[in-house]
């Protein structure tokens, strides 16, 4: 039997492209309002959006858009995610440590100070409750990502996993989902696809 | 029961633990500060001269945190036979929430990025692969379950675990801005509980598949699971959720029931709804009977450091069959009754939980077992 | 007092981010942490920020804030009696 293709979603600065549909930045929009208007794009109700940070949006928004390709179902302990970045949450660790110098920190910047916080953000918006990780590396790390991948399915922690590069910095953003099940991990073809997406 | 997998029976010990905080340089100096029921948790003034006193496990010296890093791993790898492992078959993994974060104070955004770090410690110790795992105060945790998996599924033998935080401005001021941060010791699961102190340390262990590379008896790592609310990215779940199914497919995963579980390691924060949620789970899992403790009374709370810390104590308490009292407790009052006490007594310990909760939601839990 | 209202909405939805909201949505005794508006415990802090900021009023504790923030009406009230700026 064949298995399905996987579904991908990649948002940069200028483009977020979903398994074959694309969509322009045409009015170089700055992050914010690009996310806003990809938020708008895809219709969403959900007003804690506009109170995340850079980074727990660009999250949010990339699992958002791999759902209009793949239907997940939610109250599931069976999907796990799996996010890297480079620069952690230094976005939100900047506005914190300004707030502190002007002598007033702000409650809502420093739930962002950590990378994980976009876990959260997507296990609550679709009451996913399973298996999460957030590593920190300046390069892909393809080796390790393989072999976490070869965890969550030989020992069973889930049947799905979301792997994603979820990088915001300065108004510079990077973002690469893909969603796999243990049958697409197992094809070599797949397999050399991915590392290919994620390497480039 | 553990569904058998295709590695059938392969064993994980984890060993060679080492702890350099404010309570002490190694981990037998921790532990004997431990038993005497000492603190390192003194009070500090605040930021702003007109807040209340800050009360912290800080370093006396600021000194530098790679030298205390580094002698903490360097004491790890003395108890290992040959005093080195094969770093080819070696994964490193690196435990923090911020690490040095006070560079951003002089905006050196390059130091202060945790793969700066992680990269500074592969350079030392040159293991074949080095990540560092970044999840709120779960971290220490998630950190040994990674190790575990990747030996158990057979694509490491051995991973050196190194975890470190430290007391920062940056958090603390975060913190305060939360009104979660007590203005006197804190008071794990006490009804008159008003928040954390915090705390800064490093810890390191070995984790193999090879029980002979350790110089003393390891312990055995049977495992564990990570799991979120769902619910809040700041507030714990009132019902306990994630820390509920963390722990409950942890002992899944382990093979062992409830009525098997001689001693929780919780993390008991001090905080009013964190240690009120565990109660929850603990509740939700029939475990009220089981003796729990948190150490965050004798090292305050110290992050991404924490699981590794209180996981090395956990071990020390095993081998020795005694559970620490609850610095700071007096009058126990959370919204289950759980089975807290605050001085040390006897048990017979050979299966114990160790679990954590932290900010996004997260929680995580392992189960640790005694060796013949 | 009126205008006072005014400004303290507009302050809110700009410092909680509440986009989808505007100053027709707050009804003054509209409960700001019911199903409308529902703010959360992380807001509930903010607006303690938000007072300490604009108005240079303290509250003594995030508790005192349950009735403080009941509504614009509870707000606008206890940032006439105890604002400093």
């Amino acid at each position: 039997m064949m298995e399905s293709q996987p579904t991908y979603c990649r948002i940069t600065d200028d483009l977020c492209s979903s398994n074959g549909q694309k969509i322009h930045n045409t009015q170089k929009l700055p992050a914010q309002q690009w996310f806003r208007f990809l938020f708008d794009h895809l219709e969403l109700e959900y007003p804690k959006f506009h109170k995340m940070d850079g980074l727990s949006k660009l999250g949010v928004l990339g699992v958002e858009f791999l759902k209009t390709v793949e239907s997940l179902p939610t109250e599931t302990d069976e999907i796990a995610v799996v996010f890297v970045n480079k620069h952690s949450s230094l976005d939100a660790d900047l506005s914190h440590q300004e707030q502190i110098e002007k002598g007033s920190a702000s409650p809502a910047m420093f739930v962002y100070t950590l990378p994980n916080i976009v876990l959260g953000e997507i296990a609550i918006r679709n009451k996913w409750y399973g298996e999460q990780q957030f590593f920190i590396k300046n390069e892909w790390p393809h080796e390790l990502i393989h072999e976490y991948i070869v965890t969550i399915f030989e020992l069973n922690k889930a049947n799905r996993i979301i792997i994603g590069y979820v990088d915001y910095f300065q108004e510079k953003t990077d973002g690469k989902w893909v969603i796999l099940t243990q049958d697409q991990f197992n094809n070599e073809k797949i397999r050399e696809e991915i590392n290919t997406f994620f390497d480039k | 029961m553990v569904q058998p997998d295709s590695m059938g029976e392969r064993m994980i010990y984890i060993g060679a633990g080492n702890i350099y905080s404010p309570l002490g340089k190694s981990l037998s100096e921790n532990w004997e500060n431990l038993l005497a029921g000492k603190t390192a948790i003194r009070p500090y003034s605040s930021l702003k001269p007109e807040d209340p006193p800050l009360y912290l496990s800080r370093f006396e010296e600021k000194g530098n945190f790679y030298t205390r890093i580094f002698d903490c791993i360097d004491t790890t790898l003395l108890s290992l036979v040959g005093q080195e492992p094969d770093w080819s078959k070696t994964v490193l993994i690196f435990s923090s929430t911020k690490a040095d974060i006070e560079q951003l104070e002089s905006r050196n955004i390059e130091q202060s990025l945790l793969d700066y770090t992680c990269t500074k410690l592969q350079e030392k110790y040159p293991a074949k692969t080095a990540i560092t795992v970044s999840n709120a105060c779960i971290s220490g945790i998630t950190a040994l379950l990674l190790a575990h998996d990747l030996i158990k599924t057979g694509q490491y033998e051995n991973a050196l675990v190194v975890a470190a935080d430290n007391c920062s401005t940056f958090v603390s001021e975060g913190f305060k801005s939360f009104y979660a941060i007590a203005s006197d010791f804190c008071k794990p699961y006490d009804t008159n509980r008003q928040g954390i102190n915090l705390g800064e340390g490093v810890a390191s262990a070995f984790v193999s598949s090879d029980r002979n590379i350790f110089t003393n008896t390891p312990t055995a790592l049977l495992g564990g699971a990570s799991a979120n609310d769902a619910n809040h990215i700041s507030g714990p779940s009132r019902t306990g959720e994630g820390l509920f199914r963390a722990t409950k497919r942890a002992l899944e995963y382990a093979g062992k029931s409830p009525e098997q579980i001689d001693y929780i390691s919780a993390h008991g924060t001090a905080t009013r709804y964190n240690d009120d949620m565990e109660s929850m789970a603990i509740d939700r899992l029939n475990l009220n009977e089981v003796p729990v403790n948190s150490l965050k009374g004798y090292f305050g709370h110290t992050l991404g450091a924490a699981g590794l810390i209180e996981t090395l104590v956990t071990i020390e308490q095993m081998n020795t069959n005694l559970i620490l009292g609850t610095k700071g407790l007096e009058n126990p009052g959370t919204v289950k009754p759980i089975n807290v006490f605050p001085d040390t007594i006897e048990k017979h310990l050979n299966t114990v939980l160790k679990s954590g909760s932290g900010f996004g939601g997260c929680n995580a839990a392992i189960v640790l077992e005694k060796l013949k | 007092m009126e205008a006072l209202k005014e400004t303290l909405k507009q302050q809110i939805i700009e410092h909680l981010n509440l986009e989808e909201l505007t100053i027709a949505d707050f009804p003054d005794d509209e409960p700001l942490f019911g199903e409308n508006i529902g703010l959360d415990s992380i807001d509930s802090l903010e607006l303690i920020v938000l007072l300490e900021n604009e108005y240079g009023a303290k509250l003594s504790s995030p508790e005192e804030g349950k009735q403080v923030f009941h509504s614009v009406n509870s707000l606008a009230e206890f940032i006439s009696s105890h604002r400093t700026k």
